[in-house]
């Protein structure tokens, strides 16, 4: 995994935007994941917030499981790759590279 | 172009059209993406068949067939037309495909959580299709891993990859439309033909309500 920035939280959507050339839809859907998620939260808490999220901003909308992290699975969209992933203390949110590499765009909770 | 599934094999037994379902990805493989057409006439019968069926199906969400104009071209021409849809208003598959796959779904009463094995305390197996972690159910990616960045320029390789990405969602948006049905009969399910259109080696792009393109590549290519 690249880590540029591994455990740092997100920042504002435009900050991310511009850190991280993530696409406004997934800072959509992550913005709004983030907002189900008051406190440090379990993956499995993470994971139930990014579906009501992805459901919220894409009707019909599906996560896909992407590969495999450091600790666990990666679950995100098939269409940009980023997905997110247990962590050390709490989801991260990821890029699954076109060749499978694993670049850390940072942690889900604020 | 051709690959491997990233995960292996898997494993598809969710229930009844789950046979149907097989024949699907088996046709899928088949695709040799992004190389001159298998069958320029057998693509175009099935993309006006795909249209045919999902106009039928919700006539408010996908607009009367048009006939696609037939391109043939080279990678340029591919990316050219990539760009075009990337940059167009009318959003043929998040603005009509998915809300019609999702109205099939809520019509039939399925759910994917339903349908998927829980892996909430083993994690999935390397085989699982679709599956559960507590409420939230996840497909596999189906692939194929392809080659992209070896042969091509990043830009074109990024562009190859958007397209493949949404075809891949036409595959599970059939799968699930078929699984929903309950049945194998894949007579009436819209995305079927499109993914026909895939294995004849056509690329749909549908770039406005009465703008359809079928590209494919040219020989020289």
């Amino acid at each position: 995994m690249t880590t540029t920035a591994p455990e740092r939280a997100l920042a504002s959507p435009q900050r991310a935007a511009s850190d991280t050339r993530i696409g406004a839809r997934d800072l959509r859907i992550l913005a709004a994941a983030r907002a189900r998620l008051r406190a440090r939260a379990s993956f499995l808490v993470a994971l139930e917030a990014l579906r009501e999220a992805v459901e919220e901003e894409i009707p019909g909308g599906r996560i896909f499981h992407l590969g495999a992290g450091p600790v666990g699975p990666v679950f995100g969209s098939r269409i940009t790759g980023v997905g997110i992933t247990p962590g050390e203390s709490g989801a991260l949110v990821v890029r699954v590279k076109r060749g499978g590499e694993l670049e850390a765009l940072g942690a889900l909770e604020r | 172009m051709r690959g491997a599934r990233p995960n292996g094999p898997v494993r598809f037994d969710l229930g009844p059209g789950s046979e149907a379902a097989r024949a699907l990805l088996a046709t899928w493989e088949t695709v040799d993406w992004f190389s001159p057409a298998r069958d320029e006439d057998e693509a175009t019968r099935a993309f006006a068949a795909h249209q045919a069926l999902a106009h039928r199906s919700a006539p408010e969400l996908l607009p009367p067939p048009c006939a696609a104009r037939l391109v043939r071209g080279d990678w340029a021409a591919f990316a050219a037309l990539v760009g075009r849809a990337r940059a167009s208003r009318y959003d043929w598959k998040f603005g009509g495909l998915k809300p019609l796959a999702r109205r099939h779904s809520s019509k039939r009463g399925w759910s994917r959580a339903a349908a998927a094995p829980d892996r909430t305390s083993t994690g999935p197996r390397p085989d699982d299709a679709l599956f559960r972690v507590g409420d939230v159910a996840l497909w596999t990616t189906f692939g194929p891993a392809l080659p992209l960045d070896e042969a091509l320029p990043k830009a074109m390789a990024e562009g190859a990859d958007w397209y493949l990405a949404f075809a891949h969602g036409d595959l599970v948006d059939a799968i699930e439309w078929q699984l929903a049905r309950a049945d194998d009969d894949l007579g009436e399910n819209p995305f079927a033909p499109l993914v026909a259109v895939y294995a004849a080696g056509g690329l749909p792009f549908v770039l406005g309500p009465e703008e359809a393109v079928l590209f494919v590549f040219s020989p020289a290519s």
